[in-house]
């Protein structure tokens, strides 16, 4: 169970494949009890860098607005500066 | 079944020029037996992609057959006044894989990661929709709904709580806001 919004995306109930079997109906899964899990998609379209806010590791998100310079992050590559789009 | 999708195009063909004849609005749903399960190409388009496996066929019969179905649309005079929508309902279907659809993202169908719910989608509107645009909007299925409401100009009156692009883009997509007769029928076609 999962809700999107904008590039975030936070799983409320996380269930786990355990053993793949076709993916579908054969597929055993298990419960994760710790949730939610936030991704920022444009950053990890593959939903392997689950973080506690989706800003957690782009502080820019939130500072680029309030604080005026999203440049203050430096570990922040180019790269990443270029999928989110707000440091142009 | 492996003639099935050829039926429905032809159904679909023929009942588009009916409607079309009728002058009134319209909404067509055309969904695709094929690329989905069984995977079996019809006669004629078996081994038509160079694979061996039939789901590649599929994807050329099926390619085909929206061609034929936009091209009815042509010929029967309504196609700048149609706004065209090919999507999937979910991601791939990998129980039978390899013979299935491929996602690059996380799960399949069947689970709520990006590769049971992120599907491609693309937009044809003649002199609406600028060709090669790209977009990340975020869309829902269930969006349709309410959309196609909107281009028939059919109002929400009842203000009931659901979404649109219309609600999203109220000036790109809102023609019939302007002129009620300037776009008269949408026209979708997915895999279920």
């Amino acid at each position: 169970m999962a809700m999107r919004m904008y590039e975030y995306k936070i799983h409320i109930k996380v269930v786990e494949t355990k053993a793949q079997w076709l993916n579908i109906d054969m597929t055993t899964v298990s419960d994760v009890g710790l949730a939610p899990w936030l991704f920022n998609l444009y950053i990890d379209p593959k939903e392997e860098y689950p973080r506690r806010a989706p800003h957690e590791r782009l502080p820019r998100l939130h500072g680029s607005r309030t604080q005026g310079s999203c440049c203050d992050v430096q570990e922040v590559s180019a790269q990443e500066h270029r999928a989110v789009g707000v440091c142009d | 079944m492996a003639e099935g999708d050829r039926l429905l195009k032809e159904f679909s063909v023929k009942k588009i020029k009916e409607l079309a004849e009728g002058g009134a609005p319209f909404f067509l749903e055309h969904a695709f037996m094929k690329v989905h399960a069984d995977n079996f190409a019809s006669k004629a388009f078996e081994g038509k992609s160079g694979s061996k496996y039939p789901y590649k066929d599929d994807v050329v019969e099926v390619d085909a057959y929206i061609g034929e179905i936009v091209d009815a649309l042509d010929k029967a005079g309504v196609l700048a006044n149609t706004f065209v929508f090919v999507t999937s309902d979910n991601g791939p279907q990998l129980d039978s894989s390899p013979d299935a659809g491929y996602t690059p993202f996380r799960g399949a169908k069947g689970s709520a990661w990006e590769g049971g719910v992120r599907v491609p989608v693309i937009a044809y509107w003649r002199g609406m929709i600028k060709p090669g645009r790209q977009s990340d909007e975020l869309f829902d299925l269930m969006d349709l709904f309410n959309t196609s409401l909107h281009l028939a100009g059919i109002a929400n009156k009842n203000r009931r709580i659901v979404t649109s692009m219309a609600s999203t883009r109220p000036r790109s997509c809102s023609p019939t806001t302007e002129n009620p007769t300037a776009r008269r029928s949408s026209s979708g076609t997915r895999k279920t």
